[in-house]
């Protein structure tokens, strides 16, 4: 039974062997435990022969495995578990893995060029001095029982993991368990997490072939059961968890229990070898990484838009950057983005890949992007829209500050609308209504961004160990909002460096006819609900000053803020009810294009919107009278060019 | 015909790097010319006014080197000119421009020239697509459209007159140039493009607004929308903005600048004021547009614009 915390902590106290020798473990046979799974994979994945049982130790397995037609040996380096298991008719052999050298051919002679079926080796490679040797010993068996013209034998491996989440939980509490048996055995001279596990057999070319890992939603670490992160339902315990199930799928993982086969390979001739790994990925980047990789989506049907951006990453002052232009469409969108991408200079083009997406709902295509990305960060520009040449370096200067947080720079709005036919100039570039407005706060407010988004994808960078470590991925369940949900995730996670600049502006297309795919429709009230329901659904993590911004919203204490606050949360609202009015300005007068100019109530509406924007001048310098902060009267002559013009422009109309 | 083709740049500061950025613009924008002109026609002509802290302090032989062989990739040769003084954009660009018409031959087709600002980088068809902006012979000025800042000054959707062309990158023919007599040195920094966009039009020509040829150019927005000027940028916009009311006969906008200075300017914005004063004191002021154009009040009235502290309307 687990203690509890109230309890002195017996379990962890070894009355057993106090003389530091290993003790020879009698465990009963259980088809539940890690015998029963390795039972399993034997009958799964073995041909017919000897099942060879290193470290046996009293062969709860023995019998099992005669009944079921093989040919049991055991070998333990405990004589009196071997007189043991003998005495029960079975073969047994004293074999010491300790002393791995010749181990091979020692073997070689206990089998006496018998096939073998299996090699099985059940919670004792963590009790080995050096696992690397014996496991390479084992491949030299392997290879020579196959130069003797039998089958590679399978491997077979039970591995207690590390990396439970009990284990983990209490670990970041600062507690450490030892205990006479279980998962911190105190005979363990080896610890492992699944990716010890793949790194120490891979590169020896053991090659996974079947795996039945022993699952125990609480192991015997999972005391004492109160304390405060093993609570179910606790905030830390949930939100551990949560972490936890997107890292990796082995939080209750007991035992990695495993079959394994060597493949006859030249390149693996030599088991003491090593050998690259498959999952570079996992090793970090390589030295020639680029540092910043940007995702660009295009459909590969407005070339002159697709250059623009490219344009724009091609004049960044931080060259130390791959661009990965996603192509959302057929061979000739291709075709054609490779043409546009062709036509840069040289030194930009041998930084960028063109790569042609199968899936290409929104999520999705960015999902490949961050599966194809290098760089150490990843940032992202559609097509549409445009950056300063120094967005890559503002992304590279706030993550050399604080790295492996989500950085986020600011980014501007301005409205366009696609050309007319008959306005021959344009081509197809767009026609420009507005100057960037600011819409979103030079500060990450996460409080905020609960309500609406106010980080657009161009707008940040996040660090890749987001996906590597942590498998983050945007959210291919929402049709939209994606990048709302993302962004708010990766910073409730990782936390956010402003870096305070304006370096992209998002271009919004009045008519529709400019709309594209990659152009976020609206987020609508039940997209808001879904986007919030899933955070709704696991505890969240604040990072320090939430507590106040909560309180406030609460309504029960008042606002008690300086004028300057009040003048940030003022200018940009007057800037959205400007960019409104632009937008319905636009709209009415297209409308109005449309109907011949007849609509009476059209002409209305416009003269309420030049009211509405006397008015929303009126409200700024109403807010500039507010503020008599040091910024203010720094800034005196610049606003007073403003104001005069303003006064010109007002007297003009009236 | 061939079209011989020079493009000029005044250095002044700046980084290396992003000179050479530019240059690797210049020299894929010159691959897609459709009309591609000899090797020995197309140039890059640098004009170096040294840095804010030493104008003698150059481009280096290493860097030259580098963008020799950058521009020759597009067959493109490097005419590199150091001024050993901060001489102007104006006059700089005027000295490069003569260097092109003393080694020009008879016969050697429509010569143009391409004017650029060095903190740029070109989209790849901007070149080709200003040099054919250029067509019918009435358009003296073909002007690029910035980005991601646009200019917010006005031009016809349809035919992209526009009231003056941005000396960030403009393509004339070098025979414009000339007939214009280049830049009005009196302008340091400001205001030159804007007066021989005047020029331009009072004698009879166009100038379009492309917005089809996209170039970058290196500002960064800020909260309120515009980059803020520089100490020597709002000295030379408001000395700028006296100069061309002087040339257009605007006394009434040299009066109201010149009060707003007092009021309102900033200790660089009252500098230009004084300074103002001191060459019309001296007689150093450059003529005036009917003098020197000779052309009527009226021609200058509907020329030169002065709304709303602009040389032209502006769109937003």
């Amino acid at each position: 039974m687990p203690s509890t915390a109230s309890e002195p902590d017996e379990v962890a106290a070894d009355k057993s062997d106090r003389r530091g020798h290993v003790p020879t473990y009698r465990f009963a046979f259980s088809w539940e435990g890690p015998y029963g799974h390795a039972v399993h994979l034997v009958e799964n994945y073995a041909k017919r022969g000897v099942v060879l049982d290193l470290g046996c130790g009293y062969a709860a397995i023995g019998e099992v495995l005669r009944d079921a037609g093989w040919e049991y040996v055991g070998g333990d380096r405990d004589t009196d578990a071997v007189a043991d298991v003998a005495s029960r008719g079975l073969e047994c052999h004293v074999i010491d893995l300790a002393a791995s050298e010749g181990l091979a051919a020692r073997l070689a002679d206990v089998l006496e060029d018998r096939p073998v079926a299996a090699v099985i080796m059940l919670d004792i490679i963590e009790h080995l001095p050096d696992p690397t040797a014996v496991l390479g010993e084992l491949a030299e068996l392997s290879d020579l029982l196959a130069t003797n013209g039998h089958d590679a034998p399978l491997l077979v491996t039970s591995i207690p993991n590390v990396a439970h989440f009990d284990l983990a939980a209490k670990l970041v509490g600062g507690r450490w368990d030892v205990t006479p048996s279980g998962l911190l055995d105190r005979t363990h001279l080896q610890l492992f997490t699944e990716k010890r596990v793949n790194s120490e057999l891979g590169r020896l070319g053991w090659q996974e072939c079947g795996r039945e890992d022993v699952l125990l939603e609480h192991s015997d670490q999972w005391f004492p059961s109160d304390h405060p992160y093993l609570v179910e339902g606790g905030p830390v315990h949930d939100h551990l968890r949560s972490l936890r199930a997107a890292a990796d799928p082995n939080m209750a993982v007991n035992q990695f229990v495993r079959a394994y086969r060597r493949l006859p390979s030249p390149s693996l001739s030599d088991p003491h070898l090593p050998r690259a790994t498959s999952n570079a990925a996992a090793k970090g980047p390589m030295i020639d990484d680029p540092y910043l990789s940007v995702l660009t989506r295009t459909r590969g049907t407005r070339p002159s838009i697709l250059a623009e951006a490219l344009t724009c990453l091609a004049a960044q002052t931080l060259e130390d950057l791959e661009v990965i232009v996603l192509v959302q469409g057929d061979d000739s969108a291709v075709e054609s983005t490779r043409g546009v991408v062709r036509s840069f200079d040289d030194d930009f083009i041998s930084r960028v890949r063109v790569e042609q997406l199968s899936d290409d709902s929104r999520s999705a295509s960015l999902n490949a992007g961050l599966s194809l990305a290098r760089g150490r960060y990843v940032a992202f520009l559609d097509e549409d829209d445009l950056v300063t040449a120094d967005w890559a370096q503002r992304f590279a200067e706030g993550a050399a500050r604080v790295p492996g947080k989500l950085v986020r720079s600011v980014c501007d709005v301005r409205v366009v609308r696609q050309a007319n036919p008959d306005e021959e100039a344009m081509g197809a570039a767009p026609v420009t209504l507005t100057k960037p407005i600011c819409k979103f706060g030079a500060r990450f407010d996460p409080v905020a961004h609960l309500a609406v988004n106010a980080t657009p994808l161009s707008s940040f960078a996040l660090p890749r160990s987001l996906v590597t470590e942590l498998q983050f991925r945007f959210d291919e369940q929402l049709e939209s909002g994606e990048d709302w949900d993302f962004v708010l995730r990766a910073a409730l996670v990782v936390g956010v460096e402003d870096t305070g600049y304006v370096t992209s502006i998002h271009q919004r297309w009045a008519n529709a006819g400019g709309m594209t795919a990659t152009e976020a429709p609206g987020i609508g009230d039940a997209l808001r609900a879904e986007i919030l329901s899933r955070f709704d659904a696991a505890p969240l993590l604040l990072p320090p000053g939430s507590a106040t911004k909560l309180a406030r919203l609460s309504g029960e204490i008042g606002p008690g803020r300086s004028h300057d606050d009040q003048g940030t949360d003022l200018a940009p609202a007057l800037e959205g009810a400007r960019l409104a009015l632009v937008e319905a300005r636009e709209t009415l007068q297209f409308a109005e294009d449309r109907l011949g100019g007849e609509s009476a109530q059209i002409e209305d509406l416009l003269l309420l919107i030049d009211q509405l924007e006397r008015r929303a001048r009126q409200a700024e310098r109403t807010q500039a009278e507010l503020l008599a902060s040091e910024f203010w009267r720094m800034t005196a002559p610049l606003r007073a060019v403003v104001t005069l013009i303003r006064g010109d422009r007002r007297s003009d109309r009236t | 015909m061939a079209t011989a083709l020079r493009v000029q740049t005044v250095r002044y500061g700046g980084d290396a790097p992003d000179l050479l950025r530019m240059l690797r613009s210049v020299a894929a924008a010159a691959r897609r010319l459709e009309a591609k002109a000899t090797s020995s026609a197309l140039t890059v002509a640098i004009g170096d006014c040294g840095a804010p802290e030493d104008p003698h302090a150059v481009l280096d032989e290493k860097l030259l080197t580098e963008a020799r062989g950058i521009l020759a990739k597009a067959d493109l040769s490097l005419d590199y000119v150091a001024f050993m003084a901060n001489v102007g954009h104006g006059a700089g660009q005027n000295l490069l421009a003569k260097r092109t018409s003393e080694r020009r031959r008879p016969g050697d087709g429509k010569d143009v020239l391409i004017l650029l600002n060095p903190d740029t980088y070109l989209s790849p068809d901007c070149l080709a697509t200003l040099v054919a902006a250029l067509e019918p012979e009435s358009v003296g000025i073909a002007e690029a459209r910035q980005i991601p800042l646009e200019h917010p000054k006005a031009f016809d959707p349809v035919t992209g007159d526009t009231p003056w062309a941005s000396g960030c990158l403009m393509a004339l023919r070098s025979s414009v140039f000339e007939a214009l007599g280049g830049f009005d040195a009196s302008f340091f920094l400001h205001g030159d493009d804007v007066d021989l966009s005047w020029r331009a039009r009072l004698s009879g020509l166009r100038v379009r607004h492309v917005p089809r040829a996209a170039v970058f150019h290196d500002k960064r927005p800020t909260e309120t929308g515009f980059p803020p000027p520089g100490d020597q940028e709002e000295f030379q916009a408001a000395l700028a903005r006296l100069l061309l009311a002087h040339r257009a006969e605007r006394r009434d906008v040299i009066a109201g600048s010149l009060n707003w200075l007092d009021v309102h300017g900033s200790a660089h914005q009252r500098e230009a004021g004084r300074e103002f004063m001191r060459r019309l004191a001296e007689g150093a002021l450059p003529t005036t547009y009917r003098e020197a154009l000779g052309v009527s009040p009226e021609a200058v009235a509907s020329v030169a614009c002065f709304h709303e502290g602009e040389y032209a309307e502006h769109r937003f």
